[in-house]
């Protein structure tokens, strides 16, 4: 009886504990903030598109129909990382600061522009 | 039969429990993630995020070989398949950026990637780089102001090391490939419309 009591306790430490062991590193995972942001017309004489707010972006890319050129930037105060693309950008910091997204429109014509940035 | 019952409530109950906590990090991963992809996302094939290019060509980052280091510190190899060819950038071990392009892209100059790092914490530094032609064993970078530097062509890619131009001074225009007797290859322009390097950060 007492063996019996013992498993069925086994069994129950293993099922919770798996459940949350699986949330937690689902959770975690999912935890890294990203945000799409702009996607529609802007004019091409560097207008922009530009995220939400700041975070501690590692990434941003932007994309647009065609092959116009697009600036990719990252920014605070103090820093500034831009990469210039055809139809598309990304730009990288690995800085670990709270930073701005913008995806800059430089083709001189108007285009539907989308950004997407995640930390 | 009493006991069997008990065991499928033990059963049930951790199923529950499991579901329950799945179905918690679910909502949670959605309610971090957008959406609305733009164009460029859509008419790609693969998820937004880090190493889009390379994901894009069934290509991966750890299996470019070394080529060059720039003189913001990020190391520079070439990755390659029939199809595609990819710079890809890393700096401290992490990927910091890649250029793609196809054979086609390449000729026609849409394998140039300009970064330029202008924050007032920073070095105002600016990299050029891009993959060449079949037959270019150098490439020429032309100023607006007529000057030209030149760089060889490693394996395939190039290379500028520079500082952002000044306001109202003398920026890139484009460049050139040289084949071996010094033949032009091919122009391409840089992806930057004038003189629009630094972005406002206003």
């Amino acid at each position: 009886m007492r063996n019996l009591l013992r498993a069925r306790l086994t069994v129950l430490a293993i099922c919770v504990t798996a459940a949350f062991v699986l949330a937690l590193s689902t959770a975690g995972a999912a935890s890294a903030f990203s945000e799409y942001y702009g996607d529609y017309e802007i004019c091409g004489s560097n207008c922009y598109i530009q995220s939400g707010g700041a975070h501690t972006f590692y990434f941003n890319e932007g994309g647009s129909g065609g092959s116009p050129y697009l600036a990719c930037q990252l920014f605070n105060g103090g820093h500034n990382e831009v990469s210039h693309g055809y139809g598309y950008c990304a730009v990288y910091y690995g800085g670990g600061e709270y930073v701005w997204g913008r995806v800059y429109n430089q083709s001189g014509t108007s285009h539907v522009v989308g950004g997407y940035a995640e930390t | 039969m009493m006991k069997m019952g008990s065991r499928k409530s033990l059963l049930v109950a951790g199923a529950v429990t499991t579901a329950l906590a799945v179905s918690g990090a679910g909502a949670y991963a959605a309610a971090n993630s957008g959406t609305d992809a733009g164009p460029g996302e859509q008419a790609a094939t693969v998820a937004p995020g880090p190493e889009r290019q390379l994901r894009a060509s069934g290509l991966n980052a750890s299996a470019a070989k070394p080529l060059f280091t720039l003189a913001n510190g990020e190391s520079v190899g070439l990755v390659s398949n029939a199809v595609t060819k990819c710079l890809a950038r890393s700096l401290g071990g992490r990927f910091a950026g890649e250029t793609c392009a196809t054979t086609a892209e390449i000729a026609e100059g849409h394998a140039v990637s300009v970064g330029d790092e202008c924050g007032s914490t920073g070095k105002n530094l600016m990299e050029i780089t891009g993959l060449a032609p079949e037959g270019a064993v150098s490439v020429r970078l032309i100023g607006s102001d007529g000057t030209s530097r030149s760089a060889s062509v490693v394996s395939g890619a190039f290379k500028f090391d520079g500082t952002n131009p000044v306001a109202g001074g003398p920026y890139p225009t484009g460049i050139e490939w040289l084949g071996s007797d010094a033949s032009r290859v091919g122009t391409a322009g840089l992806p930057v419309a004038g003189d629009q390097f630094c972005e406002p950060t206003s």
